[in-house]
């Protein structure tokens, strides 16, 4: 499915909202990098590609459409960073584990990360949905 | 031996991913972490002794080249022969740590532990002679405290901090290794090196082993250990050698750079922000700092072993810079430690 066709479907379940427009920019921001630097895409990344100033509510509704709906333009990842800036990625469903449980384990030592919300970087990376239409 | 304390030893020293091949290798069940596999297999109504030979064996070969910090010194053929003829007619002192060997003391038997290097075996295989000592050392642990966590009064006096912080001194068993290759011009004195360690306490540690040696075989046969700087420039400029996750560098245009990639499968020589940076610049770029992962196939899938060459931008400024050390970690066993040794041997045979 290419960018334009996930346009048109987020057109056509969203019809007459005004977020169309933001998801739109989003999906042609991401769509036109090439593949090697759409690997971290951040609510930042988003937001200065938009020309906002920071993330606001509209940001946030845009990429919950574009992420949990069945859009699925993007996949939402996590990094995880240590006290001494190490960095170790996260499955969405590693990171939904440890909210359901509470106890994120640490995939390098294997033992619970105290406090873990406050050392999660959340960010997206293009669907294999979305990529498939940017070949 | 029973396999709950060889779960808390593995605990003590192995990484999660590690730990996690171990364990399925022996066809052993895995909990949620470290704590809840320990759980699992202390549970004394499961009988695992279809896996203890197997689990102390990795173990054993885990403590021999688990997270080390290794100097290489060049040693004649005679000399190693002498070094490995004196090591394996030595006689084993008694001690706690060799009673429990491959199994580590706790740290409530370590309290009157020796912090001074013990033999307590000596590891004969077809690929050579290891000699490994034990001794306690400690590890500065960091841990963030909550309010809830502390006595009434004292969470009132701090309600004014928005972080409190728990600084402890762990003692824990390190396990250091002299290594007598049958083939190859070097000797290695691994010592161990976890997350968390300070240098300086490796430093010590490698002094203090070299040391023990000379005086276990009343000989010296270690010279000066082999300059590694050399590696950190052709290891990162071999396109195909590894997998590039960290780097440092100066350029000509005074600027120090520290750049990171633990990307699964990404190359930090291929990043394009990096390519862009080198492409601007006429002199080429001065790595002082690299970390080089590469995957090594096993039976059951792949460990990704990597290579830590550290110096600094002060040591590459000047004429002759010098570093010794090489910080390998990751590895299960000594397939793929021996993998990244034979690497730096390569790489030192063409610098």
């Amino acid at each position: 499915m290419s960018a334009k066709e996930i346009k048109a479907e987020l057109h056509e379940r969203w019809r007459g909202d005004s977020i169309t427009s933001l998801c739109d920019r989003i999906i042609d921001y991401a769509s036109s990098l090439p593949e090697n630097q759409v690997r971290m895409l951040t609510f930042r990344s988003f937001g200065d590609a938009v020309g906002k100033d920071g993330v606001d509510d509209e940001l946030l509704r845009a990429l919950t459409i574009l992420v949990s709906s069945r859009l699925a333009a993007f996949d939402a990842r996590a990094l995880l960073v240590d006290d001494d800036d190490s960095e170790h990625e996260l499955s969405a469903k590693e990171l939904e584990k440890a909210r359901a449980t509470g106890v994120l384990i640490h995939p390098e030592t294997g033992e619970a990360v105290p406090d873990f919300e406050s050392r999660v970087i959340p960010f997206f990376v293009p669907s294999a949905r979305l990529r498939a239409g940017n070949r | 031996m029973d396999m709950g304390t060889l779960a808390r030893s593995m605990r003590a020293r192995m990484p999660w991913p590690v730990g996690q091949r171990v364990l399925r290798q022996n066809e052993l069940p895995r909990g949620h972490g470290w704590e809840k596999t320990v759980e699992k297999l202390s549970d004394e109504r499961v009988n695992y002794d279809y896996a203890i030979e197997g689990t102390t064996n990795d173990l054993r070969e885990h403590l021999l080249c688990g997270e080390k910090l290794v100097r290489l010194y060049m040693v004649s053929k005679p000399a190693r022969n002498a070094l490995t003829k004196t090591l394996q007619n030595v006689q084993l002192p008694k001690s706690r740590f060799r009673e429990a060997y491959p199994a580590l003391l706790s740290e409530d038997e370590l309290e009157a532990g020796s912090s001074k290097p013990i033999l307590i075996s000596i590891e004969d295989s077809d690929e050579g002679v290891s000699a490994v000592f034990a001794s306690v050392r400690s590890l500065l642990l960091k841990e963030p405290l909550t309010p809830d966590e502390l006595p009434e009064g004292v969470a009132d006096a701090l309600s004014q901090y928005d972080e409190i912080v728990g600084i402890k001194y762990v003692r824990y068993e390190a396990v250091d290794v002299v290594s007598i290759p049958k083939t190859g011009d070097y000797v290695g004195i691994r010592v161990d090196f976890p997350n968390g360690m300070h240098r300086d306490v490796a430093e010590v540690a490698q002094s203090r082993l070299r040391t023990e040696l000379s005086s276990l075989v009343k000989a010296e046969h270690l010279s000066s250990p082999v300059n590694l700087f050399p590696l950190i420039d052709a290891m990162y400029k071999a396109k195909t050698e590894g997998t590039v996750v960290e780097l440092a560098f100066g350029t000509t245009t005074a600027s120090l750079k520290h750049e990171k990639m633990r990307r699964r499968g990404t190359c930090l020589r291929d990043e394009a922000y990096h390519k862009g940076g080198k492409a601007a610049l006429g002199s080429p770029i001065e790595p002082y700092r690299l970390s080089i992962v590469w995957r090594v196939p096993f039976s059951e899938g792949e460990s990704t072993p990597e290579l830590g060459l550290y110096s600094t931008a002060l040591a590459s400024g000047s004429a002759n810079p010098i570093l010794t050390d090489a910080v390998i970690r990751k590895c299960m066993g000594l397939r793929d430690f021996n993998y990244v040794e034979k690497r730096i041997e390569y790489f030192l045979s063409r610098v």
